[in-house]
Formats: structure tokens, sequence, C-alpha cells
């Protein structure tokens, strides 16, 4: 590529190619192969003067020079553009348009001869009272009505400012709420795609590597430890352990062998599988979900934004106004300067800049918010409801206690357990082989070659006895290993709430190991902050045991639990305490919590998440620390706040000026000055940070 | 009183020659030709227009850059 390098400091460099050096649609393929290189930082690209601004490590200028010089254009490969690249396009194409907008204001008015601007200005006002008399016709008396109705006397008045005045204001508004839905929205679904450009398929037994846009439904893909399943399918041959993550929350991988499911977007972490394809991408599981959210996506805008709520509850006071004053003075024009008072434009557009200097400040905090209707909803619940498995706890399985039985020591029954299950890639083995090193016990091999049994245990040999360990199904049941009234006796006493897992030599019980998932550390203290920031009722819901589950609400003071609960019908409790009249937060991470996180009147997803309960959930937290709920209830509480004041003012301020322009105080002139004035400083006023108290 | 200076007649003319003429005239080659030209122009414009703009915005993020670094805010 030729090119100008115009600025050249240590780090940064900025090379122009000229307008037609390449297009538009080159940009992130361009994009994508400056930030490959590993010691280029950021990278920003335009076609319009291709332009190619490079921050690099330092001591790497004369590679960076090379890399531009080396660019081929035409030779790089087609590309879904990066999430960073998308963002910036997102904030140009918004600068740009604000940019527009203001120029053709006053540009207009310098360039464009009077009759045309006025032709313009009317053709743009009818479409507002077209939309205003639409919103009429379906029986609404909306923010549209007024709007329409304002802007339509204005132009009949020959009032041309003004009607443009309250046009381009409507239209900065709607400009500002665009840009944040799709700004948020594009940092938010980029997490969830199948990235694969090449998969391997076997064909006639051999190894080939296709595109992914090549694979067809039948053919078998062939997938390794580490890589990502990209297709949707049955395992036809070899075995491997599957995170499931992305679809279940679940950490703990899953076994899969010949002739069960695997899904798109989930990763194989040990193993190599061959899979038969049964849909390709745009079929897949993780895609129909991804289908589903977007549906219920739109179902939740349609509920009005709180600004529009707001601004359309005068509606019905202005024209009030407007036929009271039509009655008492018989003067249209004074009649219709009511209508005039724009209360809506200042309150569209203080909210939407109150809300996203919110969202800004929740992100600041690792917080991701999707819109201002759900910190609304944050402000205004009563009730929590957490899941308890990876919200309420880390889902980090941990050895409690260890209970030996005949003539072993505590400390013999953990060795022999953590050396057999080592080998087993499970979180119950690595609870004990992790708690076995906390203690310090080193274990070495001395058993034969194990044996895993799937979902039950693991067999092996230790010095010429057969060792069993697993769940009490496994060990006394398929093993008949025999358990004493006194063993279990004791097993019950000291085990609570925590699983226990049975280890056996020689055909009797050696001893048992209590495993436990034990709360976040930060929980308890999470829970008492939002109570007392307004919460009135936390709840918890589990799939685990009545004890388990008690002995959590009792650790963390939370008010009711739900037991034993199978993940289908944790929607209906949710959906039963909001029947009840309650507000509803619903926190939750794993795939079993999508349908109860959408059912809730706000959604939390923790960090570690599944992606679609991150996609479905309203809010998700970045970091993996509970007390950030209280921090966001503050927050939330604190815009509605200010969005309650802003409002106040608005109605005050403008209705003062109504009266004083209507008694003859001030002159109009003066009156729009204010009204602008103040408009603009309310704006400015929402731009700042709400501080935490 | 002669046809030829009765007004409404020349209207009448008027409509039925009028579109014709500018029907040939707007599918006269050389109309096409200014058009495509003109267009053409008027897109290098837009295009120069933009690049220039580009190239101020590029030009500003610099200085702005190095104030940054001047200051220790970088």
């Amino acid at each position: 590529m030729k090119f100008r390098i115009v600025y050249d400091k240590p780090g940064r460099i900025r090379f122009r190619a000229g307008a037609y050096a390449f297009e538009r649609v080159h940009e992130p393929r361009i994009h994508k192969a400056c930030v490959s290189e590993p010691y280029v930082q950021k990278a920003v690209v335009h076609s319009e003067n291709g332009g190619i601004l490079l921050e690099y490590e330092d001591g790497y200028r004369e590679q960076v020079i090379d890399f531009v010089q080396n660019l081929n254009v035409a030779n790089l490969p087609e590309s879904e553009p990066e999430t960073d690249y998308q963002l910036q396009e997102l904030d140009t194409r918004f600068k740009n348009r604000l940019a527009f907008m203001i120029a053709r204001r006053y540009l207009s008015k310098l360039l464009i001869p009077a009759p045309i601007r006025t032709a313009h200005l009317i053709y743009r006002g009818l479409k507002f009272v077209a939309k205003g008399l639409n919103c009429l016709g379906e029986g609404k008396l909306s923010v549209e009505v007024l709007d329409g109705a304002a802007i339509g006397a204005s132009i009949l008045q020959r009032n041309y400012e003004s009607a443009g005045t309250i046009m381009f204001l409507l239209n900065v508004s709607s400009l500002l709420e665009d840009y944040t839905k799709a700004r948020t929205r594009t940092a938010l679904t980029a997490s969830l795609a199948v990235k694969v450009d090449k998969v391997w398929v076997v064909r006639d037994g051999v190894d080939v590597q296709v595109r992914m846009q090549d694979v067809q439904v039948g053919d078998l893909v062939r997938v390794r430890s580490g890589s990502m399943i990209p297709v949707d399918g049955t395992v036809t041959e070899g075995d491997a352990f599957v995170n499931e993550a992305t679809m279940t929350g679940e950490s703990q991988a899953v076994h899969k062998t010949v002739g069960k499911s695997v899904f798109a977007g989930t990763v194989v972490d040990e193993g190599s599988i061959v899979v038969s394809v049964r849909a390709v991408s745009g079929n897949t599981k993780i895609q129909k979900i991804i289908e589903l959210i977007d549906r219920s996506e739109d179902l939740k805008a349609s509920i009005q934004s709180r600004a529009e709520r707001l601004a359309d509850g005068i509606v019905p006071f202005s024209f009030l106004g407007f036929g009271l004053t039509l009655l008492f003075t018989r003067n249209i024009t004074k009649a219709v300067s009511i209508l005039m008072v724009d209360y809506s434009c200042a309150i569209k557009l203080s909210t939407p800049i109150s809300v996203i200097s919110a969202l800004r400040e929740a992100a600041d905090r690792n917080m991701t918010v999707k819109g201002g209707k759900y910190l609304e909803e944050f402000a205004l619940a009563d009730t929590i409801i957490f899941d308890k498995t990876g919200t309420l706890t880390k889902a980090e399985p941990k050895l409690e206690r260890v209970i030996p039985f005949g003539e072993r020591s505590e400390e013999e029954v953990l060795r022999i357990a953590a050396c057999i299950e080592e080998h087993f890639p499970h979180s119950m083995a690595r609870a004990i082989v992790r708690g076995a090193a906390e203690r310090g016990i080193d274990h070495e091999e001395e058993h034969a070659d194990v044996k895993y049994i799937v979902a039950h245990g693991i067999a092996t040999t230790l010095d010429g006895e057969r060792a069993v360990i697993g769940s009490k199904h496994f060990v006394v049941e398929d093993e008949k290993i025999a358990v004493g009234e006194a063993e279990q006796k004791k097993i019950d006493e000291l085990a609570g709430a925590a699983s226990v897992i049975y280890l056996a030599i020689g055909g009797s019980l050696a001893g048992v190991l209590c495993i436990s998932d034990p709360p976040r550390d930060e929980a308890a203290e999470a829970i008492c902050m939002l109570r007392e920031r307004g919460i009135k009722h936390v709840a918890m819901i589990t799939g685990d045991s009545q004890k388990a589950a008690e002995r959590t609400a009792q650790l963390l003071g939370i008010d009711t639990f739900f037991a034993q609960v199978l993940p289908e019908d944790k929607h209906r409790y949710v959906e039963k305490m909001k029947d009840e009249g309650r507000r509803v937060i619903m926190v939750g991470d794993g795939i079993n919590d999508a349908p109860a996180l959408a059912a809730a009147n706000v959604s939390v997803a923790m960090s570690d998440a599944s992606d679609i309960a991150r996609e479905t959930a309203d809010v998700t937290l970045r970091s993996e620390d509970l007390r950030d709920l209280a921090e966001l209830r503050t927050l939330s509480t604190q815009l509605m706040e200010r969005i309650q004041a802003n409002y106040r003012f608005i109605v005050a301020f403008n209705t003062s000026l109504l009266a004083a322009g209507f008694f003859g105080l001030l002159a109009p002139s003066t009156s729009a000055l204010l009204h602008n004035l103040s408009t603009m400083a309310i704006c400015a006023k929402s731009m700042t940070p709400l501080k935490q108290n | 009183m002669s046809v030829w200076k009765n007004e409404k007649f020349w209207c009448v003319v008027a409509g039925v020659v009028g579109p014709t003429i500018i029907k040939k005239i707007l599918k006269a080659p050389k109309t096409r030709e200014y058009a495509v030209k003109g267009l053409a122009e008027g897109m290098k414009i837009t295009a120069d227009a933009k690049a220039a703009f580009q190239d101020m915005k590029d030009e500003a993020a610099d200085i702005c850059n190095d104030a940054k670094n001047q200051a220790g805010t970088k």
C-alpha cells in the first residue's frame, strides 16, 4: 500500500493513503489484520481519507511501517467486523449524525432560500402531525399527539422558528435513544457468536479441513481437546469431556460418549470425538435460543419508557390548559401558546441523557445494564430471588470433613481418595484432591489402572485389594459394601447438609468424605446491604436438597427458600411472587435459570454465568462480587430521584414561564430564550455522575 | 376571431407539445451525458469533502493526543 506518514510519535503513527485507497467494506478487514499483529495495541481505520492510525508497543516502529507497506487490501480475507470496530463505527456514525443535524439546522438558514426552507420544514412537520394523528386514532393521548399539535399549530400560525426548534430537539432525543440501544446490543451479542472458520471433516476415513460454510447436515466433524464444537449433532466415535457452560452455566464438564448429543458453542475440554452434523450454523440450538431471546426482548421493549410515561402524563393537562384558555380568553393565539410550552422536549431529552450517564457509571463499576427501564425496575423492586449454585455459592465444591472408619486414620483415607480421584476430571474429585493438597498430604501412585464408572465413581486395585470410591448408590448398592447402623448414624450426624463420597477398600467401608458448596464470602453482607437499600423480601431457589438449602438460607439470612426445584419449574416461583404483587429481581447464572430470568421484572446474570443467561438477563455483573447488586440498587435509586427532580423542575419552570407570558410579565422571545437555556442546563446537569453516598 | 389569436388554443398546444419536448430532452444522449457528469462531479465533491473533513478530525485527534501526553494524563 502506498501512503504518507502524517503523524509519527513514539508508540503512535498515522498513515494516509488517500481517498480512494480502499473502500468502506475493507475497513473491518484492515482493522482485523492490524490488531492481529502482536505489537499493535489499537487501530483506527477510515476509508474516507484512507487513514490508518496504529498505536503500538515501543520499539516496533519499523515493523509497523513494513506491515502497512506490505498490506494488500485485495488479499485480505473476508471477515465479520470485530466488536471493537463495530462499536467504533457506531460512535462515529452517532457523532456524524449529530454534527450533521446541528450543521443542517444552522447552515440551512444561511444557504437555503426562505421559501424552500419553509416548504421543507412543512414537509418534515407533517410527518410529526401524521404520527400524532395515528396515536389519536389508536385512542392514545400521548406525547406524539402533543408534539404533532404543537408543530402543526406553529406551522399554521407561520411560527416556523418554533416548529423547527421543537423538531430539532425531538430528533436529537430520538438519535440519542437509538445510539444507546445499538451500542448496548452490539457489546452484548458479541459473546454469543460461534466463531469457527474451518473445521476437520472425516471423509472416507481421512480428516479433511473444510470451511465452516461448506459443512452439510450428515457430515462427520472431528473435534479435539480445547476446540469449540461448531455444530449441533450426535457423537458417532470417541468420547470426551465437554464443557457446556455456554448452554447450562455448569462449569463441570459432561462426559459425552457415542450416541450422546452435543451442541454448537460448547467446548471439548478433554478427549476427541467425531460428531455427525444434525444442524449447522443458523439452525443450531444456540441460534434458536438467541432468536427466542430476541423475540422476548421485543416484547419487553413494548413497555413504554419512563421518560415517555412522564411526558405522556402532562399531555392531558396541556390540552386542558388549551381548552380553558380558549374558553376564557377567546384568543386562539394565546390558547395555542399553551400547546407550545414544550415540556416534553426537555423531559425526553434530559431523561435519556440521565440514563446514559447512569449506564456509563454502571459500566465503570463493572455492571452492564441493557437499558434505562431495567434500572427503573431495579430501583422499584421489593423482592430479590437468588439461584443458589453458582450465584450465592461459587459452584466450587470444597472438602469439609473426612470421617474414617476401621483402623485407617483421617489422613490415610484422604490420601488414598486423592490418589484415586486425581485421574478423574470431576468437580467432586477436584475438591478431594484440592483438600488433600491444602492439608499438605502427598499421594503417590499406589494403585493399578483406574476404571471410571460414569456418573457413579471409580474402581481400582490397591495393594491387591479392590478399592471403590463414589456415590452411596455405587458403593453400597452396586458394590454391596455394608454400612453399619453406628457408621450411618455417625455419617448423618457429622455430614450435615454436605454431599457424601464413600471409600471402600477390600470389601469394607474405609471412610467417607463430606463435600459442600459454601456460599460466597460476601453473600451475607450483600444481602444485608440490599435490605438496607429497601429490598423487603429475599428468597432462594435451588435444585439441592431441603437440608442443604435450609443451611444456606440460615447462614445468609434468607427469608424464603424453595428446595428441590426442577430447572423447568424455576420460573413458576418467580411468577407466583409476581402474582402476589411483588416486583421481582431474579439473579441467576445457568441456562436453566433463563426462563426464570425472563419471567422476572428485572434479571441479573453473574460474571461467570452461561452466555445464554448473560444474554437473557437485563443486567450482567462483570465482577464476581454480589455486593455490586447493592451498588446497582443505589445507582438506580439515585437515577430515579434525578429523573423525578428534573421532571419537577421542568414542569415548575416552564409553567412559571407560561404564566409569566400569559399575564404579560415576559415577552414571548424572552420566554423562548429562558426555556431553551433551562433545557440545556438540565441536560448538562444530567450528564454529571450520580455520586455514591 | 382567428383561432391563432385565441390564448386558450395556444395553452392546449403548449400542453400537448411541452411534455413531448421535455420527454425528448430527458431522453437525449447529451442530457444523460451532462447528468452523469454532474452526478460524478457531485459525488467527487462529496468524497473530497469527506476526506478533507476526516483529515481535519485526524489532525485534531493527534493534537489532542499530544496535549494529553504533555499534560501527562495519558
